[in-house]
Order: C-alpha cells, then sequence, then structure tokens
C-alpha cells in the first residue's frame, strides 16, 4: 500500500485499538501489521509523541513470567482527538469513494 | 542485524539527547526483542521489522528538539530543530533549509535596520545638544546649529521609529517562530522514510 497512505492513519489506528482496551508496545505493533505491512519501529516514536501530547498514558504492568511490560492508555484528551480524526476519516473517505468508484450520484 | 547490533546503533545515533529519553526509548525497542524472542522470532527477524535504527534515530531527534523548541522558544532550541529535521533527508535541503535561511537573513536584516534608526537618531541627538554647553569645542555642521529644535525633533523621530520597528519585529519574530515549528511537526510527519 502506498506509504503516504499508512503513515496518514496510523495515529488513527493506535488511538482506535487503545479505545477497545489498554496494549503494550508490541502487542499494538502485532494488531496493526496483521492487517497493513508497515516498518514496525515506526510505532515506538509515534506512541511516544502522543504519549508527550498527552493523548496516552503509560503504566508500568507484571506479566506473568516476563519482565514488566508498558501499557498505553487512552486519555480524555487522547479519545476526543480520536472521534476527530475517526469523522474525519469516514468524511475523507466517503468523498473519494464517491470519485474513485466512478458511480454518478443524483443531480 | 542482531538486537545487540540494532540497539547499539539506535543510541550510538540518539547521542546528544538526555539520558533518560534515550534509555527510556531504548526500553521500548528491548521489550519489543524480548517479546518477538518469546514469539519465536529470530533477532535478525525482528529487526528487520522495525526497520532502519539510524532512520528511527533521526526521526526521535527531531520530534525532540521540535518538542523543546516548542517548550521553551529560543533562537537556540529553534536552530537545534531545524538542524535535527534537516537530517530526515535531502528533501528537507531544500523545503527546510533555504527558506529557514531566508527568514533568518531577512529578519536579521530588519533588525540591522531598527538598530541604524535609533542609532542614526541619537546621533543627531549628541550632535544637536551639546550646542548651548559646549560651544566652543565640539564641532557641528551649520545647518544644526540653525535649527536645534528640528535636528532635536528629527533625533526624537528617528529614536521612536527605531523603537517602534523594534518592537514590531520582536512580536514577528516570534510569530515566525511559531510558524516554523508548525511547518516543521508538518515536515516530520509527510517526510516518507523507507
Amino acid at each position: 500500500m502506498n506509504i503516504q497512505f499508512k503513515k496518514g492513519v496510523l495515529e488513527l489506528l493506535v488511538l482506535s485499538i487503545l479505545k477497545s482496551r489498554d496494549c503494550y508496545g508490541y502487542e499494538l505493533v502485532n494488531e496493526i501489521s496483521k492487517n497493513i505491512s508497515i516498518s514496525e519501529g515506526t510505532i515506538y516514536p509515534l506512541l511516544r509523541r502522543l504519549t508527550k501530547e498527552g493523548y496516552f498514558e503509560s503504566y508500568l504492568k507484571e506479566s506473568s513470567g516476563g519482565p514488566p511490560r508498558k501499557y498505553y492508555k487512552l486519555t480524555k484528551q487522547g479519545d476526543s482527538t480520536r472521534m476527530d480524526l475517526e469523522s474525519e476519516w469516514f468524511d475523507f473517505t466517503e468523498k473519494v469513494n464517491n470519485i474513485v468508484g466512478g458511480e454518478k450520484k443524483d443531480e | 542485524m542482531n538486537e545487540k547490533k540494532f540497539l547499539q546503533i539506535l543510541k550510538n545515533e540518539l547521542s546528544g539527547m538526555p539520558k533518560e529519553e534515550v534509555s527510556d526509548i531504548l526500553f521500548d525497542y528491548r521489550e519489543h526483542f524480548s517479546m518477538g524472542k518469546a514469539d519465536g522470532k529470530s533477532e535478525d527477524e525482528i529487526a528487520q521489522a522495525l526497520g532502519n535504527p539510524t532512520a528511527l534515530a533521526r526521526k526521535y531527534k527531531a520530534e525532540y528538539y521540535v518538542k523543546t523548541a516548542e517548550n521553551s522558544q529560543t533562537a537556540g532550541n529553534l536552530f537545534r530543530a531545524v538542524l535535527a529535521t534537516l537530517g530526515l533527508g535531502f528533501f528537507n535541503l531544500v523545503f527546510v533549509l533555504g527558506p529557514f535561511i531566508a527568514l533568518t537573513a531577512l529578519i536579521f536584516a530588519l533588525f540591522a535596520l531598527s538598530a541604524g534608526t535609533v542609532i542614526s537618531g541619537i546621533a543627531v541627538f549628541t550632535e544637536a545638544t551639546p550646542l548651548p554647553f559646549f560651544w566652543g569645542n565640539v564641532y557641528f555642521p551649520s545647518f544644526v546649529a540653525e535649527n536645534t529644535a528640528a535636528s532635536a525633533f528629527l533625533s526624537i523621530g528617528l529614536v521612536s521609529l527605531g523603537c517602534l520597528m523594534f518592537v514590531l519585529l520582536a512580536y514577528v519574530s516570534r510569530w515566525v517562530l511559531k510558524i516554523t515549528l508548525k511547518y516543521l511537526k508538518l515536515n516530520i510527519n509527510i517526510i516518507a522514510r523507507r
């Protein structure tokens, strides 16, 4: 897939996954790369940036048989950004589809 | 590339950033490697999927310096932010460095102009005022001697004009700094990385 497309939606993907549950970095990477092939390393700078922007909080949690993992949790601010991005995304894809699909809407 | 090599390159390329920042970043990748290995992947595979550590480090650096410049808006911080962003690719030499040099030069020139205006005002003043006191020993051109009031007003006018320009410029340069940071952020997010 076009790299610019991916970069644009990565933020929305991460925010949407964290909406449903808290995740650690590796989990997020897997969740996303399962569907879309990305350069996995780029998730971490993104997580770091969004944490600094106040969209996530991170906390360490013990895992069964292993070192503690760093979990990310969506904040209120993060959630409102997620909603903005989501509606923008739907709006955008709808408009693109109108043209790309080539079907004529009503006059 | 194995884990050790990957982390080593990352660490080296991040040098210059604060220690806690660097160890925080390395923590994330160590975690990633250890979980990948627990999933049965080889170090090589994991490193491959993560991508180029040098490019990753440059991204962290650019974001870090832009954030720092945002929090404390000084010329030095802005300069570091611009430099770090330049590291992201050839594209930026054209689309960041060019405009930045032009803008910096323009602001610098305008500051010099306002300073020059103030100085010329002071120069007129110092030549005009000694007149009643040091009549015998100071040289001044005849037109100043003839128009003391006029040259005093000219002097006040020039100094105020210079100060006004200076204040306006301070506002303008603050604004330019903000816009530059916005542009750098946009740029970091847009630049395609292999």
